[in-house]
């Protein structure tokens, strides 16, 4: 979506114009999607996060800048609303006093899209992203939506140095994970 | 998003190149009608707010004043009754 586009649907948002709220949606409403998919790694998380994503739009239409760019908007709401999710499951599940951080200290569990991957590659893809800390997943899922890293900064609430060391370590990690995978692949017999 | 500045980066990121999955269409119309619903209750209203909004408050007003003034035909009526008996 380019900027003028961008803007003029920014204005018409802000007099609460539906069709507007549809072409934003419909830009969107998937890549939101997965990243808090692939993010949480529930798409029950991802769809109540998501709408709810939705409804601070509508909420805060009224009040957007003129020329605010929807993209880091609503992927920083997103993140946002995710962090909150995780803190709060933090407090419910009272977990003890050394996991109580940013992210959750989770068992690596099988992502709904590393069950649903229908090739090899791409599950092994889903599968390393998703035992990734959070921290460095929501980088990488950044950087793939097109993100530039001042919009991945800024989206993540970092500077957009931390942003490239982060996504550097988070590649490395992807790559180690995704080497680890094939050279178990090839020599099944190694860790018998 | 920005505009393909790093598209090149991005074909070689194993990440960019996971396919795109849909959420559950149910969901999201039920969202996307939540969002409308509450978009409308934001919009400015038509042509001239301040006699739509004045509206509503003046049927109230009527309705205050024709039941005070019922009742006060009624407590004049009985005194009346009451004087004459």
């Amino acid at each position: 979506m380019d900027r003028e586009t961008e803007s003029a649907l920014v204005e018409r948002l802000r007099g609460g114009d539906g069709t507007a709220f549809d072409a934003v949606y419909e830009e969107f409403h998937r890549p939101l999607y997965n990243f808090l998919a692939r993010l949480s790694r529930s798409r029950d998380v991802a769809e109540n996060l998501l709408e709810e994503t939705w409804l601070r739009l509508v909420a805060h239409a009224k009040r957007l800048a003129p020329g605010t760019r929807l993209g880091p908007w609503l992927f920083t709401v997103a993140r946002n609303l995710y962090v909150s999710y995780c803190r709060s499951r933090l407090l419910d599940e009272s977990l003890s006093a050394e996991s109580i951080g940013l992210w959750p200290v989770t068992p690596p569990r099988p992502s709904p899209f590393e069950d649903a991957a229908a090739g090899e590659s791409e599950r092994r893809i889903e599968h390393a992203l998703a035992r990734l800390p959070s921290a460095y997943r929501e980088v990488l899922l950044l950087t793939a939506q097109g993100f530039s890293s001042p919009e991945a900064a800024a989206v993540c609430g970092i500077t957009a140095e931390a942003i490239r060391q982060r996504l550097s370590r988070a590649r490395a990690m992807l790559a180690r994970a995704l080497a680890g995978a094939v050279n178990l692949k090839s020599d099944p017999g190694k860790d018998a | 998003m920005s505009s393909g500045d790093n598209g090149g980066e991005r074909m070689r990121d194993p990440v960019a190149r996971l396919p795109a999955h849909d959420p559950d269409p149910r969901r999201a119309a039920r969202t996307r009608a939540r969002c409308h619903a509450a978009l409308d209750g934001c919009r400015p209203r038509a042509a001239d707010p301040g006699v739509e909004r004045a509206f509503g408050w003046r049927r109230v007003h009527v309705a205050v004043a024709a039941a005070s003034l019922a009742y006060l035909v009624d407590v004049t009526l009985r005194a009346v009754l009451l004087h004459l008996r």
